[in-house]
């Protein structure tokens, strides 16, 4: 454990002196935020309009005015964005030839995949909090509802493993950084596409694994602010299966 | 050695036939479905052990670096997925759930959950959305509330469009519809609430459909006549919603039938005789249900009968003169009701061709009470001068709002219990009269809102909707507007200042780091 952490530690260093995620958090930050103040705006102005013609402010569920479609741009974002986060984490290590050094270190397999895993999730953790500023912008304007949302942000911390481990196998695989994120793109748009398969295909079994199998199917659940066995059991499965395939692949390697 | 080795493939093996007897018989037969699960779970415990032991084994060779290990190294991955699809496959058929929605989107009531632990036969629902609707995820959400509680209930989606013979073959002629079909019982629902379709849950789940007798042998609307003075629509919505519909001669049955649930007077054109009007009292007396709709400029001989229940009819009209309809066409607008459980969220219009004011009789107080259901609007007048020119005179006439329709009840009827209704007790008796019929006849009960009344009071009286009480959805509601220059604030603000600081930041990191 303790070894898991002082590699995340060294991986985190990483992360903060290059500029790679500071750009990453610029660009995601003007996008969500850009996104976010358009959709504000969207529901002020129908208020405005159904205020005038019937002379009364009209409710609504602001977390699904508001936020849900928000969450959603995030997560295509996110997807987008995380595998630019994973791609060097051991593509590099194997171009710059360090991958020797880390592998004849007595750190075991499994604690160089966590401590590598860990230290992107904390990086996409830390993108999640730079958005919470969104939200607490908007209690100086309307009562906003914390329950629904720690559920939206729970779903994408738990999508974001998913990413990352997928990101993480990716990079596993080649020493090139661009063909590692061409590959987690790859990966992860193929698990977003699945639910469109799905809806061709449904009221088969089929279409019900597809469906199952898609990674929208289940946030959605989330950011509609339940929190379900099923969906937990799913991103934790994907996760647990994308840091296995890097095990075996790293580990192949050791014997190669 | 050698043992532990045969031992570990013998439990491999068993584990991937398990797996897969468990996967054939839950995509050929589905049912039951512990069946699949216990299948499933054993292919689990082999598997696991299979993967714990074979790990081992592989690190036992491991030093020899044969090409063997790639070979190992396919079979344990492809084991660890079977092992993830199991466990999701297990834990997706039972899941948990924890509501976090605060708008309870997630969770229904409690009375809702013992309806459907009661239920007996499995329910079969369909839903005819169309490819884009805006009630489909509404319906899906609620559907998976129920079958979260139940295995009882079987939810699918048929597009209309695209399987035109299937919405044929159930009748459907609306979007958005949903079919809830039981043991033979059916039941059409027009709106995806749980209140509804709990509701009709109940009423298919019945050993017999809910009686509603409609009143014939006084030029009464009569239930075949198609033309725009029936009432064959009002059947048919009520037949689709899964209520028996039946014709009551009381002349020749003497008495109303034991099984009504609400017995209906649907604007007589002639005089009621005397037993007739004691079979309607003694059944009142003992705690029946009347819905009296009758039409001023009538003679009905029923008013002594209602009079007894404390109902005060006379002879008198209501004038409209702001109605856009005709000045004998009173218009209630939606929110102008008077609070009741009748007319509790009901937002449309409703109007009534030629009306007749209703009122309590205050002498009858006591153990009654009334509730006025209809109200006309303030610029209308009450006319007793019903023949010859109808023209308002403010000397006589009397100004609005007129009570036209209204609810006698006893000021201690006992609480609707939650299952089904019980025994007769004469508390329960609800009158509930409205001084005009021809709001529900074929030619407008299809208007506004003029249908929807008609069902609401009649599944009120019959007590359908005190079944499921309702939570209030609307604590998490908020409202949001931005003045221009707040809203310009929040986007500069959100927009450049947040992420200009991350980028500097980084800037500063970076420039340190190149000096260094």
């Amino acid at each position: 454990m303790r070894n898991i952490w002082i590699l995340a530690e060294k991986e985190l260093k990483l992360y903060f002196i290059s500029p790679i995620a500071y750009v990453l958090a610029t660009v995601f930050l003007i996008i969500t935020d850009y996104l976010f103040q358009s959709q504000v705006f969207a529901v002020s102005s129908i208020s405005m309009q159904i205020m005038r013609s019937q002379g009364n402010l009209p409710q609504f569920n602001l977390h699904e005015a508001l936020f849900q479609p928000i969450f959603f741009s995030m997560s295509i974002i996110l997807l987008l964005i995380m595998p630019l986060l994973t791609m060097r984490l051991f593509a590099e290590e194997k171009k710059g030839r360090t991958s020797e050094l880390l592998m004849t270190s007595p750190l075991t397999i499994t604690e160089i995949v966590l401590g590598k895993f860990l230290a992107a999730w904390v990086v996409y953790a830390l993108l999640l909090l730079l958005t919470m500023h969104l939200p607490v912008m908007m209690t100086s304007f309307t009562h906003v509802a914390w329950k629904p949302l720690a559920a939206s942000y729970l779903g994408l911390l738990l999508m974001g493993g998913v990413f990352l481990s997928m990101g993480l196998f990716a990079s596993s695989l080649t020493e090139n950084q661009i063909v590692a994120a061409v590959i987690s793109f790859g990966i992860l748009i193929g698990f977003w596409l699945i639910g469109l398969t799905a809806q061709t295909a449904a009221d088969s079994p089929v279409g019900e694994l597809f469906s199952y199998l898609s990674l929208i199917e289940h946030l959605a659940n989330f950011v509609k602010g339940l929190i379900n066995t099923r969906d937990l059991t799913y991103f934790i499965s994907l996760t647990v299966l994308g840091l296995f395939l890097t095990h075996r692949v790293v580990e192949s390697q050791r014997w190669k | 050695m050698r043992l532990k080795q045969t031992f570990s493939i013998l439990s491999g093996v068993a584990g991937v036939g398990c797996g897969l007897a468990g996967l054939f018989h839950y995509l050929i037969w589905g049912a039951p479905l512990w069946v699949t699960t216990a299948l499933e779970g054993t292919a689990l415990l082999l598997l696991t052990l299979f993967l714990v032991t074979h790990f081992e084994m592989v690190k036992d060779i491991s030093t020899r670096r044969s090409t063997k290990f790639g070979v190992n190294s396919f079979l344990m991955i492809a084991i660890f997925i079977a092992i993830l699809s199991i466990i999701n496959f297990i834990l997706a058929r039972h899941p948990l759930r924890y509501d976090l929605s605060g708008s309870g989107a997630f969770s229904i009531s409690p009375q809702t959950v013992s309806v459907l632990k009661n239920l007996k036969n499995e329910v079969k629902v369909i839903g005819f959305f169309p490819e884009r609707s805006n009630v489909k995820g509404q319906a899906k959400d609620l559907f998976e509330n129920y079958r979260y509680e139940t295995d009882k209930i079987k939810f699918e989606i048929v597009d209309p469009d695209k399987k035109p013979t299937v919405a044929k073959q159930y009748g459907i002629t609306e979007y958005d519809t949903i079919v809830l079909e039981s043991g033979g019982q059916k039941a059409t629902l027009r709106t995806v609430s749980e209140q509804e379709v709990t509701g009709a849950l109940i009423r298919i789940s019945r050993a017999s459909k809910k009686s509603f007798y409609f009143v014939e042998g006084h030029g009464e609307h009569s239930l075949d006549d198609l033309e725009r003075n029936g009432f064959s629509f009002l059947k048919d919505s009520l037949e689709k919603e899964g209520f028996a519909v039946k014709k009551l001669l009381l002349l020749s049955e003497k008495k109303v039938p034991d099984d009504a649930a609400v017995v209906v007077i649907g604007g007589p054109q002639r005089p009621f005789i005397e037993e007739e009007k004691k079979a309607l009292d003694e059944y009142l007396a003992r705690g029946g249900r009347l819905f009296a709709l009758v039409d001023p400029l009538v003679k009905t001989d029923l008013e002594p009968l209602l009079a007894k229940w404390g109902v005060k009819l006379e002879n008198d009209l209501i004038l409209d003169p702001g109605s856009s309809l005709s000045a004998v066409v009173p218009i209630v607008n939606p929110g102008s009701y008077p609070p009741h459980p009748v007319t509790d969220r009901f937002n449309l219009g409703t109007f009534f061709p030629l009306s007749r004011s209703v009122n309590f009789d205050p002498a009858t107080e006591g153990t009654l009470r009334f509730e006025p259901l209809l109200k006309s609007a303030p610029g209308t007048w009450l006319t007793k001068r019903v023949e010859g020119d109808l023209n308002i005179d403010p000397s006589r006439d009397k100004p609005g709002p007129i009570i036209f329709g209204g609810v006698i009840r006893y000021k201690d009827e006992p609480a609707p219990a939650a299952a089904e209704a019980g025994k007769p007790d004469p508390k329960k008796m609800r009158l509930v009269v409205i001084g005009d019929a021809d709001f529900a006849t074929n030619g407008v009960v299809r208007s506004a809102g003029n249908g929807d009344l008609f069902q609401n009071v009649v599944s009120w009286l019959a007590e359908e909707g005190d079944l499921v009480s309702i939570r209030s959805q609307e604590a998490q509601n908020g409202t949001l507007l931005l003045s221009n220059q707040q809203h310009r604030f929040n986007f500069y603000s959100s927009v450049l200042i947040v992420p200009l600081v991350i980028f500097s930041i980084g800037l500063t990191v970076w420039r340190r780091r190149r000096r260094l």
